[in-house]
């Protein structure tokens, strides 16, 4: 078995070295791009032991972000025993635990320097082997050297692990280039995406965690004032912290921005009908129906809100 | 007889997973999530979403089969959003898992040797 998989390796080895040779093969970055130097010297480090590189690794970007916490209160929230390491999605969640916002960001470097530069150290997934022999690590990110061509990390037992940016580039583009920071509720990334980080948001919504979504979202607000999505995510956050007025108020913004919009008319009117007008409520619904006539699937979630509201006229 | 007892018993683990249905849609009261928004925004919305409560359970024992304490498992599954709860149900054996030193020496040096092997200084793998 073992004679097998070497086997393989050895296969596709002369490929790899082969393409080494070819310009740019793995998308490796041209740090001449960039100015300078920057590394982000005052992030803490948590040496990692056995196994444990995802505590380690997370525990240095939320104490970064100002949270009180140690490699080892994280193990218990995102190491996998059998698995003898972390999982992705529950290094998100975990994160959101402590009351940040994980913002994956967009898979390339230009994202990752741009993270850096403003200040925030990212984690990523490196597969430090290859495909046949994985060696999946996470490491934290803190600087570059555009002139030496040189990544710089917190990874494993190493507090300042310095990487060539090109051989960098080919350990993260084995994750698909993944990549998190974590942020405070009202801090923005980097990032000019707005989709992508109201996704993140979203996720925390989703959890109940309005307290932290509402920040969040009024930050986006500012930054991408005809942003429907960052009103209407606004509305649904008021509307789970039990204040339908307010809610109603974010809607009408969301309105204005794209006063068509299915699901911004669905959960207006929603709204509207738990404030006890009746007849405003169903009269939008009805107007939402008629809209989306030509969108099938927001059509059934309309209706199937419609229905749910005649308890409003019979109460 | 034995039909009857298996029509029994489908007839109880759907009448169970409809109600589990119903009291996630009035749990929802109606108002769609950004999430949700964001999957319509995109044109990609499932009117059926994925039942939370079930993949939420789901989750939470293959956590506990991995090895994990079951009253962490449970904090565990309490902050992940339905797309990575989906994800997890899906893929929990195949997503990579972020691990050791220990792999990744075996790694570097497993490469070294083959570069080793390749150049002709050494013959070790033969030996397998």
């Amino acid at each position: 078995m073992l004679g097998k998989t070497i086997r393989v390796v050895v296969a596709l080895l002369p490929a790899g070295l082969l393409c080494g040779c070819a310009a740019d093969p793995f998308g490796a970055p041209d740090l001449h791009d960039y100015q300078s130097t920057i590394e982000l010297a005052d992030t803490p480090f948590f040496p990692q032991e056995d196994y444990q590189c995802g505590p380690a690794a997370l525990a240095t970007v939320l104490v970064d972000s100002g949270i009180d916490v140690d490699a080892t209160e994280l193990i218990p929230k995102v190491y996998v025993p059998a698995r003898q390491g972390s999982l992705q999605p529950e290094m998100l969640a975990a994160s959101r635990a402590y009351e940040r916002i994980p913002y994956v960001i967009a898979p390339e470097f230009a994202a990752l320097v741009a993270e850096v530069t403003a200040g925030r150290p990212v984690l990523v997934l490196q597969n430090l082997g290859v495909a046949a022999v994985p060696a999946w690590h996470y490491a934290v990110v803190i600087g570059y050297s555009a002139a030496a061509g040189e990544v710089i990390l917190r990874s494993g037992t190493e507090r300042r692990r310095v990487t060539r940016a090109k051989v960098f580039a080919r350990t993260w583009q084995r994750s698909d280039n993944w990549g998190m920071i974590a942020l405070r509720p009202g801090e923005l990334p980097a990032s000019t995406e707005p989709e992508r980080y109201l996704r993140a948001v979203a996720a925390v919504e989703s959890i109940g965690r309005f307290d932290l979504a509402a920040p969040a979202y009024e930050a986006a607000v500012s930054r991408w004032p005809d942003s429907r999505l960052a009103y209407l995510g606004l509305g649904n956050a008021a509307w789970g912290m039990q204040k339908p007025a307010d809610a109603e108020r974010w809607y009408r913004q969301a309105l204005e921005v794209e006063p068509d919009d299915g699901t911004t008319l669905n959960n207006l009117a929603i709204v509207i009908a738990a404030q006890g007008r009746c007849d405003e409520a169903d009269a939008l619904m009805q107007h939402a129906i008629d809209l989306t006539s030509g969108y099938e699937a927001m059509r059934e979630i309309l209706q199937r809100s419609r229905q749910e509201m005649q308890n409003c006229m019979s109460q | 007889m034995h039909l009857t007892r298996s029509i029994q018993l489908l007839a109880l683990v759907l009448a169970a997973s409809l109600m589990s249905l119903g009291f996630a849609q009035t749990a929802d009261a109606g108002v769609i999530s950004t999430e949700v928004a964001i999957d319509l925004h995109e044109r990609n919305a499932r009117i059926e979403r994925i039942n939370s409560v079930l993949a939420r359970d789901n989750v939470q024992q293959q956590l506990v089969a991995l090895g994990v304490d079951p009253a962490a498992a449970q904090e565990r599954i309490a902050t992940l959003s339905d797309g990575e709860l989906e994800l997890l149900q899906q893929r929990m054996d195949t997503l990579p898992a972020g691990a050791d030193s220990a792999l990744t020496v075996l790694g570097i040096v497993l490469l070294v040797l083959l570069v080793l092997e390749l150049v002709g200084v050494t013959d070790i793998f033969k030996s397998f």
